[in-house]
């Protein structure tokens, strides 16, 4: 199965999100910032990027994760994967879709905007990273749920 | 045989007019008279486009209002996690005229649905040329 979690730019919290997935971060303390900072594509992505759907790793259960960014416009995403899905028959059990843009606070999204939008990564990227640490435990919690789903 | 995807996004289903003419729905040698469009465009909808993607026969057609690079990136990424590349995905880049745009805002009123289908009728056959000549290619 594909497990592709979406967030506005797809290089913050569906990153951190997939990251925590597959074991890259602590699941039982929020992470450092040189931690988050060392997750392949944290803060990392651009305007052009978005859409793309990126594989970071394959978990213990064989799910590669994925993690895109679709602009604070998930119906397009979800509109799209579904239907390309029925018309090119893929059975909706081979991928799941795991919004976390609700899963995002202020800090993460001045920081992010700082970062990527304005390219003051120098004041953007430690806000971000410390806005993610503060919202780990509710990403986590929702990848948790996730990883719970995929074993029933 | 590999699927064409028509794609646009300027907020009106030209993607949907598109894949009708390569599917043989609408006519290849003549302009569509206004029961024929409109029959082909109520199948989809003439809204601003969710990026759904709809069948017509031979081929799919798609169409948002903006985003059109990020929904393009969005088919091909999700088509190549599953390894699936027998497709081809045109963009296609007609705006939407005031006229058409006129059309259809009109044609939300139902005292003026009649009016509003005359003038998306008038707005699509102005390009329905051109539109023809690119369903119609061979290269894709």
């Amino acid at each position: 199965m594909k497990i592709i979690y979406h967030c506005y730019g797809g290089t913050h919290s569906s990153v951190t999100a997939a990251a925590a997935h597959l074991g890259l971060l602590p699941d039982d303390r929020p992470p450092q910032t040189e931690e988050l900072l060392a997750v392949p594509f944290f803060d990392t992505k651009e305007k052009n990027d978005h859409g793309d759907i990126t594989i970071m790793g394959i978990d213990q259960y064989g799910n590669e994760i994925c993690f895109v960014g679709q602009r604070g416009k998930p119906h397009l995403l979800e509109n799209i994967v579904n239907s390309l899905a029925e018309h090119f028959a893929i059975p909706g059990d081979q991928f799941k879709l795991v919004n976390v843009m609700y899963k995002v606070n202020l800090s993460m999204k001045v920081g992010g905007t700082f970062s990527r939008r304005f390219r003051w990564i120098n004041s953007g990227r430690p806000l971000v990273a410390w806005g993610t640490a503060k919202a780990y435990g509710q990403i986590l919690k929702l990848v948790n749920f996730v990883k719970a789903r995929e074993l029933r | 045989m590999s699927k064409i995807i028509f794609y646009n996004d300027t907020g009106f289903p030209y993607s949907v007019i598109a894949a009708a003419i390569r599917s043989g729905l609408l006519p290849k040698d003549r302009l569509p008279e206004k029961h024929e469009l409109l029959g082909v465009l109520k199948r989809c909808g003439i809204g601003k486009g969710d990026a759904t993607v709809f069948n017509l026969g031979n081929c799919l057609a798609m169409w948002s209002r903006g985003d059109g690079d990020m929904t393009g990136k969005i088919v091909k990424s999700f088509l190549g996690l599953f390894r699936i590349n027998d497709y081809r995905l045109v963009k296609l880049e007609y705006r939407k005229t005031f006229l058409l745009g006129a059309g259809v805002l009109l044609s939300k009123f139902p005292g003026l649905r009649v009016l509003g289908h005359q003038l998306i009728h008038r707005a699509v056959n102005s390009v329905y040329r051109k539109l023809l000549e690119t369903a119609s290619e061979k290269s894709i």
